[in-house]
């Protein structure tokens, strides 16, 4: 059987390679791949050198910020920005979609501020061209487009019959054609996998190991559903009456598995798991930053307790008394209360968006577009996980320094604010904020559903197109 | 005529024989109404939140304008316009009319800007859009523009693939042609009834959609008339180049794989590059040196707040409170007149950011002739009020609203006369006006969709005057 399969995939490869169809579609995904992934590069060493400059200058600033109250020194603070992960140019993921800025000041846990797709200028949606676009959209209709014909167009010569009469059965007939497409179209993407691993391995320096790791992954998910869309293009081209039906119906599939459906998915994905408006989210953080976290325990009243609580700790009767500075105190204890409500509030925006992907992945069991794109996205740490990661540790940063910040404050006892101050060498003693990216490893076990999902697809194409080449008058011609 | 008619009745018997034409048709009709019901969904959202910040502005006010004169000494005081200028003002970007005809830019760019005595740039450094999953912008959203380009041109292709080459391929083309028709009519005849069955659909479709969710409508008939032109332009630009690639001669397949490929170039891969190139040749400045340059210059400004006091009475004779001592002046005092500075010093290099933001958004405009898809989304966002044009003449807008506000809470404040409750209610308020443009941009659309189709369909006539049967 294995020798059968051989001989098949090679006659398959062989036509296809003389085909005209097939060198103009390979030319295009092919030019289009490569120049997707020179424009991803060029733009992320561009958004890396500018974030590193960034983050350098914001260090600078706040080194720099001159001799003042660390209080104020809190609310000046540092700006982090977001790192970009070294697959950015194969899948941009979120990316254009969440700020690039966070100020880490005081008193409150901010959103990120300038996102990118803000700049975009216009095209909406519908650009700019990303190598994960071009593989998931351009590549499944070249797949379909070239694969579907494929019995159809030997039913109708007559050929069909003869081989199946040479003792081939369904299985290795469905194989074999299956494997003279994709090792046709790998021609044509072999020279962007090397030119994919080169660029990590210019760009990632000491994570180059950890990019090259997420970049095999994303390679072996993509021929999953390459392998998908060639089972579903066969299986297509089994059933149809002509070419003609089959092509309309493969490229059918391709418009609704990849245009209509994941759209649909994602918007019934809102519509079940909705967030809330910006402006509510603020409201109701004010709400309990004023009221407790119960609604119960005013600001008035926290003030009041806490006053009592450090006077009676250090036994004295009035503030005025105490030896240390009151305001640091107050101001740790309002900044742990506002951590609570922060982190309460968020919690629940990232659980809700975090349904929402999880809707997103189940519809990958309806299109395989939607676990590529999630398991792409996952795999190249552009996805909400990646970006929640860094968010999550940039927070630990702004609580430690703020944290830091009220404590000096409470060792500065002159009862005015101004006279109490650090300087230059303070501020740069303070830990600057390094941030570790999740290894490959943390990716990969996110993402196993995602790449099963595609092996089941792989394995349901391959099975829907046998299942097809298996039924009685699989070889009929058909009068229209 | 007699012979146009006998060819659209036969046709239009054999289309709806066909489950697929329905199948097509219902689809279409379809997403156009969960199209619109998902941008309603989306502009309503806009609205509530519109509403809360609103609501929350009048409250804050409210609050303080109750405290006025009450021995109560609780911050912020709200006599002292200097304190009460910090409170949280909102400029908002209503949704239009027919928001739900697109959702466009809409949920990626701010449409509220909290404003305070706070310099602009913070603001901006501030802006937030919606709090939306970004996972999910990664997926187009599926609107009424998705519906009509995307989903529009696949029915109509699908409709006229094989409009010609079925009757080549099965014989009969030879036959029809044998009879005394031109050929011009028997494809006028076939392309148009299947144009008009897609437009009618496409346009019926987004009417009552739009009727069953926009109170709003008939505010403005022009932009619903060219919205509906708009559709039936894009409808007839893809029967035109899917009617050319028919005079090719080519079989079935073959037109499908070409028709495949330009919906393929039109739609997903020129938009991206006219993207991609408006990026390239006019690139915007990094926010990150705006964010440098605000604090940069809150530093240089720090401490100098009773020295950019008396620069300001200098500079405004008249202005001085009589018998107040400026070191004796509180924090919020202080803070206003350097957020002034801070202004003053940045407040070029923010209109500098927004200038080139226009010119990226012009280069993008002028490029979309060459994609009709990017013509028609841009004139579906320019209808629905949710283009990057008019997100610009909001913050425009915001920038006006900004100055007023600080002007009339910096004079007090730097004058030290007290707030009473005439102030309160005098004090500036945002309210945006609609700026025209969005129709221009919109025939424009129209035009060049129908060039194109002009141009298509010369092509296809000259393919036809050629021999159809070898």
């Amino acid at each position: 059987m294995i020798r059968t399969i051989r001989i098949i995939a090679g006659r398959e490869r062989a036509e296809m390679l003389r085909d005209g169809r097939y060198r103009l579609c390979a030319g295009l995904l092919g030019g289009l791949l490569l120049l997707a992934l020179l424009l991803g590069a060029m733009e992320y060493r561009s958004v890396r050198a500018e974030a590193e400059r960034a983050s350098e200058a914001s260090w600078t600033q706040w080194v720099e910020q001159g001799e003042k109250n660390p209080h104020s020194a809190a609310h000046f603070a540092v700006y982090v920005y977001r790192p970009v992960s070294a697959l950015t140019f194969v899948d941009p993921g979120v990316t254009p979609y969440t700020g690039v800025a966070l100020w880490l000041e005081a008193h409150t846990q901010n959103d990120f501020s300038f996102r990118p797709a803000a700049d975009e200028g216009g095209g909406g949606r519908l650009g700019p061209v990303a190598a994960a676009a071009v593989l998931q959209l351009l590549l499944p209709l070249i797949i379909v487009v070239l694969a579907s014909s494929t019995f159809a167009a030997e039913r109708e010569r007559g050929t069909l019959r003869l081989v199946l009469a040479q003792g081939v059965s369904a299985r290795a007939l469905v194989v074999g054609k299956a494997l003279g497409v994709l090792s046709a179209l790998l021609l044509v993407l072999i020279p962007s996998v090397i030119a994919g691993a080169g660029i990590i391995a210019a760009t990632s320096g000491s994570l180059a190991a950890d990019g090259v790791a997420r970049f095999a992954a994303l390679t072996l998910a993509y021929a999953l559903y390459s392998a998908a869309w060639t089972g579903i293009a066969l299986g297509v081209s089994a059933i149809a009456r002509s070419t003609r039906g089959a092509l309309i119906g493969a490229v059918t599939c391709w418009a609704l598995g990849t245009l209509v459906a994941p759209g649909v998915a994602t918007d019934l994905a809102r519509a079940a798991y909705p967030t809330v408006s910006a402006a509510e989210f603020w409201q109701a953080v004010q709400h309990d930053l004023d009221e407790g976290i119960d609604g119960h325990d005013s600001a008035d009243a926290r003030a009041q307790r806490l006053r009592q609580q450090t006077m009676d700790r250090y036994g004295v009767e009035s503030l005025e008394e105490l030896p240390i500075n009151f305001m640091g105190v107050s101001l740790q204890a309002m900044e742990e209360h506002s951590n609570a409500v922060f982190d309460k509030h968020y919690q629940q925006l990232w659980a809700q968006l975090q349904r929402q992907n999880r809707l997103h992945m189940l519809a990958g069991a309806a299109t395989p577009l939607m676990a590529v794109r999630s398991t792409s996205m996952g795999l190249a740490g552009t996805d909400l996980a990646a970006h929640l990661h860094f968010a999550k540790a940039a927070e630990r940063h702004r609580r430690s320094l703020i944290a830091a910040m009220n404590t000096e404050l409470t060792h500065l006892t002159d009862p005015v604010y101004d006279r109490n101050t650090r300087s230059r060498e303070f501020w740069a003693a303070q830990p600057r904020f390094t941030y570790r990216a999740p290894t490959a490893g943390w990716a990969l076990s996110g993402h196993v559903g995602g790449l099963l999902l595609l092996l089941a697809w792989a394995v349901g194409g391959f099975g829907f197109a046998v299942w097809a080449a298996s039924r009685p008058g699989f070889t009929e011609r058909f009068r229209e | 005529m007699n012979a146009f008619r006998v060819i659209v009745a036969h046709e239009w018997r054999m289309l709806r024989s066909s489950a697929s034409t329905w199948v097509a048709l219902g689809l279409l009709a379809m997403s156009i109404l969960f199209g619109v019901a998902n941008a309603e969904r989306w502009a309503e959202s806009r609205r509530e939140s519109a509403r809360h910040a609103s609501a929350s502005e009048a409250e804050a006010f409210s609050k303080l304008q109750g405290r006025l004169g009450s021995s109560d000494d609780a911050m912020p005081r709200p006599e002292s316009a200097a304190h009460v200028g910090f409170t949280d003002r909102f400029a908002v970007l209503p949704p239009a009319p027919l928001a739900a005809l697109a959702v466009g830019r809409s949920d990626v760019l701010p449409h509220q800007m909290k404003v305070t005595t706070r310099s602009l740039a913070s603001s901006h450094i501030k802006a937030g859009a919606e709090l939306g999953n970004p996972e999910a912008f990664v997926t187009s959203r599926f609107d009424t523009a998705f519906a009509l380009v995307v989903v529009l041109p696949l029915v109509a292709l699908v409709l006229l693939v094989d409009m010609v080459s079925i009757e080549r391929e099965r014989g009969t083309l030879a036959l029809l042609l044998s009879q005394p028709i031109r050929p011009a009519t028997l494809i006028v005849a076939k392309a148009g009834l299947r144009g008009v069955l897609v437009a009618a659909v496409a346009v019926i479709a987004t009417l009552v959609g739009l009727g069953s969710v926009a109170d709003r409508l008939l505010e403005e008939p022009q932009a619903l008339l060219l919205a509906a032109f708009s559709i039936i332009a894009y409808a007839i630009f893809w029967v035109a180049l899917a009617t050319w690639v028919g005079s090719r001669g080519w079989s079935t397949s073959t037109n499908a794989l070409a028709l495949a490929g330009a919906f393929i170039a039109i739609v997903i891969v020129v938009p991206g590059i006219t993207t991609s190139v408006s990026q390239t040749l006019r690139p915007v400045p990094s926010r990150a040196r705006l964010v440098e340059a605000v604090r940069d210059a809150e530093t240089s400004h720090r401490g100098r707040g009773e020295s950019l006091l008396v620069e300001h009475w200098s500079s405004n004779p008249g202005t001085k409170p009589v018998d107040f001592d400026p070191s004796k002046g509180d924090f919020a005092l202080f803070f206003t007149a350097i957020q002034g500075a801070v202004q003053r010093d940045v407040g070029p290099q923010l209109r500098s950011y927004d200038r080139a933001l226009e010119a990226r958004v012009r280069l993008a405009d002028a490029l979309a002739v060459v994609s009709p898809a990017a013509m028609m989304q841009g004139a579906l966002e320019d209808l629905s009020g949710t283009s990057g044009r008019r997100h610009a003449a909001f913050l425009d807008q915001t920038a006006t609203f900004h100055a007023a506000n600080y002007e009339f809470f910096a004079d007090r404040a730097f004058s030290q006369r007290a707030l009473s409750i005439a102030d309160y209610q005098a004090r500036p308020r945002f309210a945006f006006e609609e700026t025209a443009g969005g129709s221009r941009h919109a025939l424009r659309g129209i035009l060049v969709l129908l060039a194109f189709s002009l141009a298509f369909a010369g092509a296809a006539a000259r393919g036809f005057s050629r021999p159809q049967v070898r």
